[in-house]
């Protein structure tokens, strides 16, 4: 469904000095960056996959959508959507995909909610009988009919975003993009969203790539991951195999009385191989790190606070930045295509 | 073709709705363009007051042009008033949003906005058409009834072909606002005869920046002044050129958003 | 569409930065503004064409294009645009705190105002200027100028600067209460404008409509400074006129803080 061979995105910056002298140099002669936002990035994706894309902010993610939806063009490299180029057919690629960016609605500001769905209808040329039907599935799953006759500007952030993914979905696009949908929302809302897309993919197998920072949309939606960091994709692969591997991975931190003076052998204490967990201090800032499989939290908990006194803890599970640094840091992990 | 009519109507229901919703805030909106152009009337009126005429031109004729004047302007303003915003929404990356429908980009562009106020200078116009007309020398006939509403919209094309032409050097310039402006203000000019200008106005005013066109021209030709055809063959060049030199524009402004992003 | 854009064009007018980041930027801004005069003076020159006489109710060619000219750089020096403040400081929730202390927050706001646009505006009148300087040496403009007059001159623009901004924040606060739209600005502009002078100078306006400008205070602001460079008023008219132009800077500056003052403990009791 979607082929992505060797995309690069490079934009020029021109920089220019701080100061006065900076300023006139600039203006004369300006240093010019170019920075490459992608980097020779690389995948396939087949229809009905739900795909989770996954970076630090600035990784490069916003603008392999914005590729792939047509928006930007590539330096280099073919993308085929469908079979069709994004940027070369804007139109009849536009008629196959939705979009939903979390930060910005793709709906009419000042007109009732219904009205922009009419329109969309016009637009994307929804038959009756596939109007009625999609927007008995929306209400089914997203309920929108408490607001529907609202202008746009009025609903709230959970409402907004249920309405633009049902916006999305509405011509039944053969592939959903989305930035970050579920951002800002509440657990109610999230839930709706996911229910939404998790049917839509099962009735119609619609191909859905899904950017977030939200473990859980990953965990309840995705099938595969796709990592890119400074705009190089450093894994793609399933997601079972993400947990699997880093999922269990927990940090706990604790604040102690005094500052450690002599090293002591923390792995002893916890009865644990000393590879088993690592370990960083500073001062009385202590910091274990291990796998939740191996070890509890209870049980670190317990061994350190039966030998220090510990005025402050603090557990932090995983995340996607520890996950990206910790797989950018063992080295490329190598891309199969299933 | 089809599709993009009942689209647009489906806007403009939308706008008299919220039209009428909001009508305090319309009346006050017309109002003001009406005042606005009332001060434009009290000057020439204050001015004739001093002088016989303005180079060949009487009080009834010079409002005869303020009127023809307002009315491309008006539908121009009515219609494309989005085409201002243009600048300002590639600046905040809001272009992405006509990039991914399968509709013309510019046509959503254009039909967000539908600016009820221009009624205001609208119906100065066509008020102050009806007050002097009967009082010049012009044959009312189909023929210059038609010539009259064929150039009206002409000119509108010509004012909106020159906005999106400046409008459209905001995908490389950063703020074109100004650039936009001075232009517009240039239209100015041909609220007077061109006649009374020097030379080098007249010739910016008439093969430059064709405003010249847009109602003084036709003006000239309503009240036989001046040969109708010719001005036809000259607004009909006009507007083919710039038209189509905007949407080019336009069109390469968009690839060039595409490839530098927002 | 001009107008439409006329607020818009002020704030940004007012807010930009003296950079060469910006030089094109300013250039355009110049540019328009002088195509704007330059209309105007074109027109004139037809006008005094078509006339059997070289003056108008006093005016020769010349020295009408001094009066555009001096009017437009004064309109420059005294542009105060409140609203804009106004509508931003309810955003960040400062009215709220202005209620501890409602006086200062208008003169906080005034003194605002006058160093976003001041530096603004001098810079962009500064073509205007050199233009006008280069003039009054060179051209035979028929003006009088002194250096007494001239000095007046800039205390009155001091003058028509209160009352410049405080009629226009009297009402900002109007429009902002009434929550009505730019179309209540725009109007406000189109009066202005004809009843100041800019239009056309107030010696042509028929006595009904004289009267009304000088009701208003918008004469104070642009004509009162404008006439006293171009050295237009008797001795006794100067004193009258600068006279005029206090008592509107002390009553408006009086009628702001009361207004503001009503409509804070209005809000206090609505929780606005």
């Amino acid at each position: 469904m979607i082929e992505a061979k060797h995309i690069s995105k490079s934009f020029v910056k021109y920089e220019k000095e701080k100061g006065l002298i900076g300023m006139i140099k600039g203006f004369v002669n300006a240093k010019k960056v170019i920075k490459k936002a992608v980097d020779n990035v690389s995948f396939t994706i087949q229809e009905g996959e739900v795909i989770g894309y996954i970076g630090a902010n600035g990784a490069g993610k916003s603008t392999t959508i914005k590729m792939l939806t047509g928006i930007l063009t590539p330096t280099s490299g073919e993308i085929l959507v469908d079979g069709i180029i994004p940027y070369k057919d804007r139109v009849r690629n536009a008629r196959n995909i939705g979009v939903v960016f979390g930060q910005r609605t793709q709906l009419w500001w000042d007109l009732p909610l219904v009205e922009s769905f009419s329109i969309l209808k016009e637009i994307y040329q929804v038959s009756n009988e596939d109007y009625k039907a999609r927007m008995e599935m929306f209400e089914d799953v997203l309920q929108l009919s408490e607001f529907i006759k609202s202008p746009v500007r009025t609903l709230s952030l959970g409402q907004r975003m249920r309405a633009d993914i049902a916006a999305s979905l509405l011509h039944n696009p053969k592939v959903l993009y989305l930035d970050e949908p579920t951002i800002g929302l509440d657990v109610n809302a999230k839930l709706k969203m996911r229910q939404a897309i998790k049917t839509m993919n099962k009735t119609f197998k619609t191909t859905v790539i899904l950017t977030t920072h939200d473990l859980d949309d990953i965990e309840e939606l995705c099938n595969r991951i796709l990592i890119i960091d400074n705009g190089k994709i450093i894994y793609d692969g399933a997601l079972s195999d993400i947990k699997t591997k880093y999922g269990s991975d927990t940090k706990v931190s604790f604040v102690l009385k005094e500052a450690w003076t002599d090293f002591v052998d923390l792995a002893h204490l916890m009865e644990v191989d000393p590879k088993d967990i690592i370990v960083k201090v500073d001062e009385d800032k202590l910091e274990i790190g291990f796998d939740k499989r191996i070890l509890s939290v209870a049980h670190v908990a317990q061994v350190i606070m039966k030998n220090y006194e510990v005025t402050d803890l603090k557990i932090m599970e995983t995340d996607i930045e520890s996950i990206v640094s910790r797989i950018y840091n063992e080295g490329k992990v190598n891309v199969s295509n299933d | 073709m089809k599709r993009y009519f009942e689209i647009y109507l489906k806007f403009l229901a939308q706008h008299l709705k919220r039209m009428l919703q909001y009508r305090s805030d319309f009346l006050i909106g017309a109002g003001s363009f009406l005042f606005i152009q009332a001060s434009g009337i009290l000057f020439m009126v204050l001015i004739f007051q001093q002088i016989p005429d303005l180079n060949g031109w009487s009080l009834t004729e010079m409002m005869f042009l303020y009127g023809y004047f307002q009315l491309p302007r008006g539908i121009d303003h009515l219609l494309t008033d989005n085409i201002w915003l243009i600048p300002t929404k590639v600046r905040r990356g809001e272009i992405d949003r006509y990039l991914l429908r399968p509709i013309n980009p510019l046509f959503q562009l254009v039909i967000e906005r539908f600016q009820i106020e221009a009624f205001g200078e609208l119906i100065v116009g066509v008020a102050l058409m009806i007050y002097t007309i009967p009082l010049l020398n012009i044959d009312l006939t189909v023929w210059t009834v038609l010539l009259g509403l064929l150039f009206i919209i002409l000119g509108s094309l010509i004012y909106t072909s020159i906005k999106l032409i400046t409008a459209s050097i905001g995908f490389w310039v950063i703020n074109s606002m100004p650039i936009m402006t001075t232009v517009y203000n240039i239209a100015d000019f041909s609220k007077y005869p061109t006649t009374i200008f020097p030379k080098v106005i007249q010739y910016t005013v008439t093969y430059l920046i064709p405003f010249a066109f847009v109602s003084f021209l036709p003006a000239t030709a309503l009240l036989n002044r001046s040969n109708g055809l010719e001005i036809l063959l000259g607004s009909v060049i006009a507007v083919s050129v710039l038209s189509i030199a905007a949407y080019r524009l336009w069109v390469l402004g968009l690839k060039s958003y595409q490839s530098v992003g927002s | 569409m001009f107008q439409t854009i006329k607020p818009y064009w002020a704030y940004a007018k007012a807010s930009f930065t003296v950079g060469f980041a910006y030089r094109l930027h300013i250039l355009f801004w110049v540019l328009s503004d002088l195509v704007q005069v330059g209309v105007l003076l074109l027109i004139w020159i037809a006008i005094y064409g078509n006339s059997s006489s070289t003056t108008m109710q006093g005016y020769t060619l010349a020295q009408m294009m001094m009066y555009n000219l001096i009017i437009y750089m004064t309109a420059s020096f005294t542009y105060m645009k409140p609203l804009f403040d106004l509508a931003d400081d309810h955003f960040d929730g400062k009215v709220a705190m202005s209620l501890i202390k409602p006086t200062k927050y208008i003169y906080e706001v005034f003194f605002r105002n006058l160093g976003n646009n001041f530096v603004g505006n001098i810079i962009i009148s500064l073509p205007l200027m050199i233009v006008l300087s280069t003039l009054t040496v060179t051209a035979n403009h028929g003006v009088n100028f002194t250096l007494g007059t001239t000095i007046l001159y800039v205390f009155s623009i001091l003058l028509a600067l209160l009352i410049s901004f405080f009629s226009n924040f009297i009402f900002a606060t109007m429009v902002f209460v009434t929550d009505a739209t730019f179309g209540m600005m725009q109007l406000n502009e189109a009066v202005v404008r004809i009843f100041s002078g800019s239009l056309i100078p107030l010696s042509f306006f028929p006595g009904w409509l004289k009267t009304i400008a000088y009701i208003l205070p918008y004469a104070s602001v642009y004509t009162v400074p404008t006439l006293i460079l171009m050295n237009r008023y008797t001795n006794s008219e100067l004193w009258i006129n600068l006279g005029i132009q206090l008592a509107w800077a002390i009553g408006l500056i009086i009628g702001a803080n009361l207004i503001w003052s009503v409509i804070i403990t209005k809000m206090k009791v609505h929780g606005g």
